[in-house]
């Protein structure tokens, strides 16, 4: 499972690093990184929490 | 049922209830004034703002907004669909994170300090004109490069901005409008002098992006600069206000909140939740356009509801109560997706600030209350909120 962002509408909130921080981390300059290529499938729950919860809708999970 | 209209008095002092009988009619259902589509379920609420390619936020020709737009000689971002919208918003977005914001700590702390301070002290007061207006007017004059001399004047202008948007009516509109327009020959002025002396401050980052070619107009300009006025201080005073006036009705929830002031960035959600300080607002469908099973028909202006959202018992347990450790995530008091709240960090930040400086005050006495609430449908929240020592 992947998760895709579209950096042209996220304005690094952070809610999603909230839900789900083994997945999302917002940088000291405002950038959001994803902190693995492939996520486990035990972090399904969390990760279509942080998609829910996104208020840009700027994340979608792929797999 | 038969077409409500949501000038009703009886609703206008509490329409949670209509809300409610809405909910349960059906995903769209016409009512007054001007027999608007309201959308009041919460997973209908999101699909509207979902949909942005059926349900445009451009006002029609003959919208109040439009003439607003006219006026100022360019559009803003809370009224306009893509691509207009992204090249305007893309401007101002990465000014508003929470780390940018960070720097205003210090200065909200101090400030609600201030005016805490000048209250009066015979146990009688209103906190509206005192605390809740001038809060939010001084942070964004200041974020904005107003000079600290025209803060008085800044603060004029925008209460006449906020008497036109409530739809002032005769001698108090002229007077108003009249307000509006020095507001407005004072932002070009200010606009002109950053063109000559860059700043900093966000009527320089806009005008720094007038550079680059087709970014932004210098009617944009000035209408981006009213929008940031409008958009943000009554919506944030009314934040405040409908918080502390939640806390006095339910004084378990104050007793939570001073054992444990932890609890106030989550008490905020809840206060955004419960007080929906902008109830609801507007869309437009150009073609018929199916909700759910129900058709709105071409032209119709929609009212997408997140006060009635933010309450509707399939979303949140126990809707009506103001419960200020319960998970709600997800609410829409901000909006969603495309035109979510560009200023929610900073009303968060402040309404933060806000309350924890208020907290030891609210807990020294015990205290009743008189509120009296905005006679608007858009915006909610206290006219005036006089707080009173009980004897
Ligand atoms: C508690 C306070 C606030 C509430 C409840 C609130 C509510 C909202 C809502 C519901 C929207 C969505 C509009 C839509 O869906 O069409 C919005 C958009 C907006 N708000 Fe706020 N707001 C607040 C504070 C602020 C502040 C402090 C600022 C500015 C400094 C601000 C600036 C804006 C702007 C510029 C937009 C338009 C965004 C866009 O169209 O992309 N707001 N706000
Ligand atoms: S919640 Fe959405 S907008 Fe916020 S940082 Fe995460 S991806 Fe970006």
């Amino acid at each position: 499972m992947k998760i895709i962002v579209d950096y042209d509408l996220c304005e690094a909130n952070a809610l999603c690093m909230d839900s789900c921080p083994e997945v999302f981390r917002v940088e000291e300059d405002d950038s959001l990184t994803i902190l693995m290529s492939e996520i486990p499938e035990k972090l399904r729950g969390k990760l279509e929490e942080s998609v829910r919860l996104c208020p840009r809708q700027a994340l979608r999970i792929e797999g | 049922m038969a077409r409500v209209n949501l000038l009703d008095p009886e609703t206008l002092a509490n329409p949670y209830p209509l809300y409610a009988e809405l909910r349960r009619e059906a995903p769209a259902v016409q009512v007054d004034p001007n027999g608007m589509w309201a959308v009041t379920r919460f997973a209908d609420v999101v699909e509207v703002l979902r949909r942005v390619d059926d349900f445009s936020s451009e006002p029609a020709d003959d919208d109040r907004e439009k003439l607003f737009e006219n006026a100022f000689g360019g559009a803003n971002i809370i009224g306009s669909d893509n691509p207009r919208h992204d090249r305007l918003r893309s401007i101002m977005q990465k000014r508003f994170t929470p780390r940018r914001l960070g720097h205003l700590q210090g200065r909200v702390e101090d400030l609600s300090r201030e005016l805490l301070a000048s209250l009066a002290s015979d146990g009688e007061f209103d906190l509206v004109p005192t605390y809740t207006v001038p809060l939010p007017v001084v942070v964004i004059a200041e974020l904005l490069g107003v000079e600290a001399n025209r803060v008085d004047d800044f603060k004029r202008w925008s209460n006449a901005l906020v008497a036109i948007v409530n739809s002032a009516e005769g001698a108090e509109r002229q007077s108003a409008l009249a307000e509006v327009g020095e507001l407005a020959k004072y932002l070009s002025a200010a606009a002109e002098r950053r063109r000559q002396d860059p700043a900093e401050d966000l009527i320089g980052a806009l005008v720094a992006a007038e550079k680059e070619p087709g970014r932004i107009s210098a009617g944009e300009v000035l209408s981006y600069c009213i929008l940031l006025l409008a958009a943000g201080n009554e919506t944030t005073t009314n934040l405040i206000g409908g918080m502390i006036s939640a806390l006095i009705d339910n004084p378990d929830q104050l007793a939570l909140l001073r054992d444990d002031p932890s609890l106030i960035p989550n008490a905020v959600e809840e206060g955004l939740r419960y007080c929906s300080p902008v109830q609801g607002l507007f869309r437009r469908v150009l073609q018929d356009t199916q909700l759910n099973g129900v058709t709105i028909p071409a032209g119709s202006r929609v009212w997408v509801c997140y006060a009635s959202a933010n309450r509707d018992p399939e979303r949140f347990q126990d809707p009506d109560r103001f419960d200020i450790k319960r998970d709600c995530r997800g609410h829409v008091a901000f909006g969603w997706g495309l035109h979510f709240c560009l200023g929610s960090n900073l009303a968060r930040r402040e309404a933060r600030v806000a309350i924890s400086a208020l907290l030891p005050l609210l807990c020294e006495s015990n205290f009743s209350q008189a509120v009296e609430w905005l006679p608007s449908w858009v915006i909610r929240g206290p006219k005036a909120l006089v707080l009173r020592k009980a004897a």
